[in-house]
């Protein structure tokens, strides 16, 4: 009976939210700041050629990547407080975001004017910073497995970060700085059609294949033993989640820099919402993850005449939810 | 002795990683099929470990473990586990963490169907904890959680179950539900092997009884091994059975 009725609310949960992403969608495709601030009309639209020139190489684009970006952060932090068993596990914790952030420092400042050079690096660190992390835990003597990776992933952000400190010291300040700069506080301004002819696919079949796997997910969450008794191969399932939301994260933060609270956030309100199994989590986090993100790129590009850096909004948007629902819904805690 | 070795073990040899003193030290010994099996011992002795290499996620040092019956080093042949504790991550419902129990059966790249919702709710109705369906891990008490934790196992309609220490924290009235739930399913043919630290629980269970010592050994047989040496041996403390209307009594004799 019971599972019945959480089926049929799932239903209206996946269906409301996938009509609130269509809504916001649109508003986010019409809402800009040309030829001026606020919603663009039909007349405009059928008219004015610039406009139609602007929203479909420019704001199209930017949208559908604000999109990439909430879909795979969100998901990206499911997977990781899922294989961690752990609703505080962000991808930034273990060293991926501050390694991209270096690995794309390092790109600009070796002069790599293809920009796929520099997502390749972001990656390549981005990796990096996990598989170190995971080295330094199993040297750390304190604490439980989780709180050891935990910790190496802080100190390994500080390496990062510390060398992107050095980076930036070290680039010319009037072109390679204010790109690095762009890195750390993350935006989407600079995002063209170009940049995500190689992204989209690579993230869109990732995401499928994990709404694929979204029950299985919830095996990570089993101790190792009793995954073997049901013929889990625990270690390796985990390890391969995990490669997916780094690839995830890494290509993500390759061109929006570090967008922070997303992954965070997103999981935790699925959670409170719809429980924790992640064959209901895993649609509701992506679609949840594509309107923040969405809302909170809107806000970026439209609030001011200047762009506000995407962190900003997803930041401040994202830690009030953090506070409001874990200070109403404590019991869901494990 | 017709019945068909469940498990057969030969000079197993076991220390963990970074430890230096071994759990067993040429460990050999029979398990046979289709019986409740107690394995029995003070802390420390090495039950939970037998019972993982068992199962087969520890691997011994040197030695064989074989059976009879079914292919060991195939995953899915049905052998659940139930550790003493469980930490789950997320606050799972009791219908959710039982479907657990179906991860076998169901493929990578697919969810469960209506054949495994059918499956868990006739082994929820069986248990009888229609009542607990809905509600979170959380919010049950240990008993109730226990009781969740043998659901979980029918559902994965195993032929082996081992558990390890299944009553501890447990008070008399969820013990006899679980030793209750414990017996209903080896009429059906599981083969069960728990381990304990309360003989009285072990013979009130089980036919076939393995007494670890810490380090020196085992004694494997039925219920004529539970007497006031060996216990006393195992338990380093001096000990006296009684039997009253056939039921094993055991009193601290200093």
């Amino acid at each position: 009976m019971v599972a019945y009725q959480s089926f049929r609310f799932l239903k209206h949960i996946n269906l409301f939210l996938f009509f609130t992403l269509l809504i916001v969608l649109l508003f986010s495709i019409i809402l800009g700041r040309y030829p001026k601030p606020g919603f663009v009309s039909y007349e405009v639209l059928l008219n004015d050629q610039l406009a139609k020139n602007l929203i479909l190489s420019l704001r199209v684009p930017r949208i559908v990547s604000a999109l990439l970006l909430g879909f795979s952060l969100s998901l990206a932090g499911l997977i990781m407080q899922t294989a961690f068993r752990n609703p505080l596990v962000d991808p930034g914790f273990l060293g991926v975001s501050q390694g991209a952030a270096f690995g794309a420092a390092l790109g600009i400042i070796l002069g790599l004017t293809n920009r796929l050079y520099t997502q390749g690096l972001a990656i390549l660190f981005a990796i990096l910073g996990l598989a170190l992390s995971f080295w330094i835990s199993r040297r750390v003597k304190f604490g439980g497995q989780i709180l050891r990776l935990v910790l190496s992933g802080i100190a390994v952000s500080a390496f990062f970060s510390a060398g992107v400190g050095i980076l930036k010291y070290l680039a010319d300040p009037v072109q390679q700085l204010p790109e690095i700069v762009f890195w750390l506080l993350g935006g989407l301004w600079a995002v063209k059609w170009d940049d995500l002819i190689f992204i989209l696919p690579i993230i869109s079949s990732v995401i499928v294949v994990t709404i694929l796997l979204r029950w299985r997910l919830n095996v990570l969450t089993l101790s190792q033993e009793v995954a073997f008794s049901l013929g889990v191969d625990k270690n390796r399932e985990t390890l391969g989640m995990i490669l997916i939301s780094v690839i995830i994260t890494a290509l993500v933060v390759s061109y929006s820099g570090i967008v922070s609270w997303i992954g965070l956030v997103i999981p935790n309100i699925s959670r409170i919402l719809i429980g924790a199994d992640t064959e209901k989590t895993v649609p509701v986090t992506i679609m949840l993850g594509g309107i923040f993100a969405l809302i909170c790129d809107d806000l970026a590009r439209t609030l001011l005449a200047g762009e506000i850096p995407l962190s900003i909004f997803t930041a401040l948007l994202g830690a009030s939810i953090f506070i409001i629902i874990f200070s109403i819904k404590r019991e869901s805690l494990p | 002795m017709n019945r068909d070795f469940l498990y057969s073990l030969e000079k197993i040899y076991y220390t963990y990683p970074g430890n230096i003193k071994s759990v067993f030290s040429g460990l050999s010994l029979h398990i046979e099929s289709g019986v409740v099996t107690a394995i029995l011992g003070k802390n420390g002795c090495g039950k939970s470990t037998l019972l993982k290499l068992l199962l087969g996620v520890l691997k011994p040092d040197s030695g064989t473990i074989k059976s009879d019956n079914f292919n060991f080093t195939d995953r899915t042949s049905g052998v659940a586990f139930l550790p003493q504790t469980e930490f789950l991550g997320f606050d799972y419902s009791v219908w959710e963490y039982v479907l657990f129990g179906r991860v076998p059966f169901i493929n990578y790249f697919s969810s469960p169907k209506k054949y495994d919702y059918n499956w868990v709710s006739s082994v929820i109705n069986e248990l009888g904890l229609q009542s607990l369906k809905g509600k979170k891990i959380n919010q049950l008490s240990g008993g109730e959680f226990q009781r969740v934790r043998i659901a979980r196992a029918f559902a994965q309609n195993p032929r082996v179950l081992l558990l390890d220490e299944p009553t501890t924290y447990l008070d008399l009235y969820h013990r006899k539900l679980i030793i209750d739930s414990l017996k209903e399913l080896h009429q059906k043919g599981v083969s069960i092997i728990f381990a304990t630290h309360d003989p009285m629980e072990a013979a009130n269970l089980a036919e076939n009884f393995i007494l670890l010592y810490k380090g020196r050994g085992v004694i494997v047989g039925k219920k004529d091994v539970l007497n006031d040496k060996n216990l006393s041996d195992i338990f380093s403390i001096s000990l006296k059975t009684t039997i009253v209307n056939k039921q094993l009594f055991v009193t601290n004799n200093e």
